[in-house]
């Protein structure tokens, strides 16, 4: 009845932003080979972190409020229209999904730094728990915020169509920015339709955990770097009970979820839709590769004994779990997972380490392919009260580097911004060396966040069931290309109907 | 226990033999006891794993353990640290408060028109009151956001509090079928006598309707107390927002961190007052029913 | 004389109209206001492709026509009757039974009453947690079924098991359909029982032909609201299609838990108002076909003290 709806109607939103959040790594793309410059890691990094390292635990202290204009401004870009410096005040709202106290006050230092750039300028910040609602409502209203700051990734279609954000191309040129301010993959996140739609701000991206324990257990002396090592690597990890019970799964892609079937399906080459999003592309032979690529890992036990011990696995978020109980050797994950061992296995296992995931080319190199789960970044929504102040402030957060690196160093997303990631990365790195291969990926030159279309959720999650059939034997090996091609006729007709064609 | 018993069950003993009711009343009460404790334990496992894991270190929470290695009372401590609590908790009483007492006053009319007072329609309008229930929010929302962005009531609690003067579905079919158990009799003898629709209302339907008149103030307070959607949607500045949207957003932030035990700690946190609530409200409507003597 | 009474009768009439007006002004203004436009919006909107912040573009039956197609919604449908017609009795009887037992006032009932509307506040996180500790491979349940040599089944993973273990986890949470029984329960004139008590009725019969038609009112209540949340049903389903960690909305295992909430959360999160809006409709036919069957043969199973009203 009536029964719980309040507090459900509550989680329900809050479980549809982890769904964003987390595991829009099935979400995630690749596989646009662009080559960018955008190679300087380094030495800024050496001049800054001291000044980083003080500056973060007490974000409040003199150096962001102190910061003029001149200092604060990043040098690759050059100073915006004077008029700007001065106005009449105004008042801006920011909505922000960091909406907790923790989030709001690590933000405080990236709104005073643009505040004392701009003395007219006041920011009102404003959390907002799962956003892309409350825009909606407020866009149809006609009463937007001035500025947005939200994991859009994969959603620009949705944002594009619907008319809630503006491409913000005009500014950016007029006021002689350059994307060499941000790596590679910051500029894809906001790509679409060869617009840009906002300014980046992080990067999820993905990793293999490997337990190192296990894998000298297992006489491996290093991680896979290829599709051979990898099966191989998870034939010998596997250990079963003399009963026939799974003890240790050397690797699967899920354990049961389906959560990363999209991803390996980029990796073959696979792409959801074509490049502006009007034709679904899931009948190719590389989504079905990648499918049976997947199926040999399964295939290694037998199905009924590897459901019991997936069924007896511990709580993903706690002690217990596989990877930290050694359940899983080799763990496919984005990026934040990698504070968990120390949070909750006491540094169990002992010897783990992180590397690039492999692809099918071969060597796990971020330079080969860097798909990322998810990322953060600025929007300025349709019909705001005044484009030009918006982008002041929103061009003003993006490139605040110290600022947002002391903000990351809280939260633990990986920034775009390059002076901001090289002051993140000194002082990560420092605390968990396991983060380089995860920085190296966010600068990778291919670094990729998935496309979208309009029907983009419906594509994920009508794929993910086609997986977990075949995975089950619902679907033959032999019919697996026409379920694929059966699917993507359906989805082309609701992606046909949504855009009128 | 038997005095209690022999109090509210007198019309029994005057009908059966005494020594033979008395051993079937206490094999009954037996049974009974027997039921509802097994009942109880079961029924209160949620809570006490919920009590327990909130007191547990990261290391332990969402594992096998049942019982804390150490109570990590810290916790709570934790929980108060990151959320203005005494804040949210005020601001929430305010609009649980405003919509309760809304929702009564503007639904006991509404459900009386429907129970007991004959007009021409009455079935068919009624059917569009339930109608109104079956659409899921999501298609409503942002037409109701627009409404309230005319009405300049965005950023304050008018949305959550004004609608309920203005009588929900859902509360006014509860208070309905509750009007519908009370005998006509008696109204229509009030009728006889010369009162008015509105003194039938006020003199007889709500003082024998209490009980459920207080159940759909209480549903209407857990709700507006459980209400994350509309606050989060509605309210912008930090102080005014309710403990709903500061608990999930505590929560949104504890998904990454994984640190589950504070997701309990901060759920003990937010049920603990509406337990209170939910106490001393059935205790005033099931007692105080037998106290006023109303029926019968 | 008969025309001074046809106008007494007629200012009567009148003023009983008023009276129905006044009384019904909050909902008549409440709904003309805040819920008439959302209404016809999404009405409308089911017939159009529709984005919020650009206008809707008409599609005449685009919409229903795709969904006729969808089997997913079938299957969605599948499993909701599968939870109405077995979950929901169950959770009414259990209901009924505790509210039964609870709602005359005896000393330790207030505390029973506390215990028993716990789970009904108990958030979704917490009770899934639960639920996932008890259930797993290896966790309490599975050692109590093998001391009788049963081996567990995967209720997470099994397509035949996860819905019995929702109901499982939806009779937790029966906090609110407890109250509405209690609330019916004490409503009911002493004087009835003694009557029958008279005739030398035992606890059955007392039960059977005073208590169950006394709170008939009540009970069509709890069915229909519990209907309407069957079909509105998300978080247990949701949490219980995670198993291990948060995932997609397909209601894994083979769809065995996915719900209408769930594709209607789909569609909305893909920002497809003209589509999400018609499903919602579909369903909103569904229901109302379903309310208006209740509502017709309500004279067999629903005791009424005024006419015709159920």
């Amino acid at each position: 009845m009536y029964t719980t709806p309040p507090l459900n109607r509550r989680d329900r939103r809050q479980r549809s932003m982890c769904r964003h959040a987390l595991v829009g790594s099935a979400i995630v793309a690749s596989l646009v080979a662009a080559a960018c410059g955008g190679d300087n890691s380094g030495d800024s990094a050496d001049t800054t972190a001291a000044a980083v390292t003080t500056a973060a635990p007490d974000t409040s202290a003199a150096p962001d409020t102190s910061a003029t204009p001149d200092t604060a401004a990043p040098d690759t870009s050059a100073a915006p229209a004077v008029t700007l410096y001065d106005r009449d005040p105004l008042t801006l709202t920011l909505w922000s999904s960091f909406s907790d106290t923790e989030g709001t006050e690590a933000f405080q230092p990236m709104i005073e730094r643009c505040e004392s750039m701009y003395p007219w300028m006041t920011i009102e910040y404003v959390g907002k728990d799962d956003i892309s609602d409350s825009i909606q409502a407020a866009v149809e209203a006609g009463s937007p915020p001035d500025l947005i700051q939200a994991d859009f990734s994969g959603g620009l279609a949705y944002l594009e169509a619907g008319g809630i954000v503006e491409p913000i191309d005009d500014l950016f040129a007029r006021d002689g920015l350059s994307w060499d301010s941000f790596v590679p993959g910051g500029k894809r996140l906001v790509e679409f339709k060869d617009q840009h739609w906002g300014l980046p701000l992080s990067l999820d991206p993905v990793g293999l955990f490997y337990n190192g324990d296990a894998l000298a257990e297992a006489g491996i002396t290093e991680p896979p770097s290829n599709y051979d090592e990898l099966l191989d690597a998870a034939a010998k990890l596997l250990k079963v009970g003399s009963d026939g019970t799974v003890e240790r799964v050397g690797f699967v892609p899920d354990v049961g979820d389906g959560s990363y079937v999209s991803f390996i399906g980029y990796l073959f080459g696979g792409n959801r839709f074509n490049a502006d999003g009007s034709e679904v592309t899931l009948a190719t032979p590389e989504w079905a590769e990648s499918l049976r690529w997947q199926q040999q890992f399964y295939d290694l036990m037998d199905p009924d004994a590897f459901q019991r011990w997936a069924d007896g696995l511990g709580s993903y978020d706690s002690a217990d779990n596989f990877f930290i109980r050694g359940d899983l050797a080799m763990y496919l994950e984005a990026s934040y997972f990698i504070t968990w061992p120390d949070r909750f296995g006491n540094g169990k296992p002992e010897n783990w380490g992180v590397v690039p995931f492999p692809t099918p080319e071969g060597v796990a190199d971020p330079n080969n392919l860097a798909p990322m789960a998810g990322g953060n970044g600025f929007f300025i929504p349709t019909g705001v009260q005044d484009r030009e102040a918006s982008w002041a402030a929103m061009s003003c957060l993006a490139l605040g580097g110290e600022q947002i690196a002391s903000f990351e160093n809280v939260i633990g997303n990986i920034p775009t911004n390059l002076e901001a990631l090289a002051l993140f990365e000194a002082e990560q790195v420092a605390k968990i060396p396991e983060y380089q291969t995860f920085i190296d990926l966010v600068r990778s030159p291919n670094a990729e966040v998935s496309q979208s279309s309009l029907v983009s959720n419906s594509i994920g999650d009508r794929y993910t069931a086609l997986a977990l059939d075949y995975r089950r034997g619902d679907i033959a090996d032999d019919e697996l290309e026409d379920a694929l091609a059966d699917l993507q006729a359906s989805l082309q007709e609701e992606l046909d109907l949504e855009l009128g064609s | 226990m038997s005095t209690v018993l022999v109090a509210t069950e007198q019309p029994a003993r005057r009908t059966a033999p005494v020594g033979a009711s008395r051993s079937r009343r206490l094999l009954f009460l037996i049974g009974r006891h027997a039921v509802l404790v097994a009942l109880a334990l079961m029924f209160a496992l949620p809570f006490l794993f919920m009590l327990l894991q909130s007191v547990m270190p990261i290391t332990q929470a969402k594992t096998t353990a049942l019982w804390p290695d150490r109570f990590e009372w810290g916790n709570y401590r934790e929980v108060f640290d990151r959320v203005p609590l005494a804040t949210y908790f005020l601001n929430t009483l305010k609009v649980c408060v405003l919509a309760t007492i809304g929702t009564v006053v503007s639904c006991v009319p509404v459900a009386y028109a429907f129970s007991h007072v004959r007009w021409r329609g009455r079935t068919a309008v009624f059917v569009l009151v339930l109608a109104t229930m079956m659409l899921p929010y999501q298609v409503l929302f942002v037409s109701q956001y627009q409404i309230f962005t005319e009405l300049g009531w965005i950023n304050s609690i008018l949305p959550l509090t004004v609608p309920a003067f203005f009588a929900d579905a859902f509360s006014i079919f509860l208070l309905r079928q509750f009007f519908l158990t009370l005998p006509t009799e008696v109204m229509d003898a009030a009728r006889i006598d010369g009162a008015s629709e509105l003194g039938v209302l006020a003199r007889v339907v709500v003082p024998l309707a209490k009980p459920g008149i207080m159940a759909v103030a209480i549903f209407q307070f857990l709700f507006s107390w459980s209400d994350f959607f509309g606050p989060n949607l509605y309210l912008d500045s930090d102080d005014s927002l309710t403990l709903a949207v500061g608990l999930v957003r505590l929560n949104t932030a504890l998904v990454k961190t994984g640190e589950s035990n504070l997701t309990m700690a901060a759920a003990v946190l937010f049920v603990l007052p509406i337990l209170a609530v939910f106490f001393f409200a059935q205790k005033v409507f099931i007692e105080g029913v037998t106290l006023t003597g109303t029926k019968g | 004389m008969t025309s001074a009474r046809r106008a007494a009768r007629r200012r009567a009439d009148r003023r009983r109209r008023l009276t129905v007006l006044a009384l019904l002004s909050p909902w008549l203004i409440g709904f003309c206001v805040f819920v008439l436009y959302p209404i016809m919006n999404s009405l409308y909107w089911s017939f159009t492709v529709k984005r919020y912040g650009k206008p809707a573009r008409w599609v005449g039956l685009g919409n229903y026509r795709l969904l006729l197609e969808n089997d997913e919604l079938l299957l969605a449908l599948k499993n909701t009757a599968y939870l109405a017609l077995i979950g929901l009795p169950i959770r009414l009887f259990i209901a009924l039974l505790v509210a039964t037992l609870l709602a005359r006032p005896r000393r330790g009932n207030g505390a029973y009453r506390l215990l028993f509307y716990v789970p009904s506040l108990v958030p979704a996180v917490a009770s899934g947690a639960l639920f996932f500790f008890l259930l797993r491979q290896g966790g309490p349940v599975a050692g109590l079924l093998d001391l009788f040599g049963i081996e567990a089944p995967l209720w997470f993973r099994d397509p035949a098991w996860t819905k019995p273990a929702l109901i499982m986890l939806g009779t937790w949470a029966i906090g609110d359909t407890m109250l509405v029984f209690m609330a019916g329960l004490v409503d009911i004139p002493r004087s009835l029982y003694e009557a029958v008590e008279l005739d030398g009725a035992g606890r059955w019969a007392r039960f059977r032909y005073v208590t169950l038609p006394m709170i008939s009112p009540v009970t069509f209540f709890t069915l229909l609201t519990g209907l309407i949340g069957v079909l509105q049903a998300f978080d247990a389903a949701y949490v219980f299609s995670q198993g291990v960690r948060p995932g997609r909305l397909t209601g894994e295992p083979d769809g065995s838990l996915l719900t209408y909430a769930m594709l209607q959360l789909r569609y909305f999160s893909d920002g497809r108002i003209g589509f999400a809006s018609a499903m919602a409709w579909v369903m909103f036919v569904l229901t109302l076909v379903i309310t208006l069957v209740m509502m017709a043969t309500r004279r067999r199973w629903v005791h009424t003290t005024t006419d015709g009203a159920a």
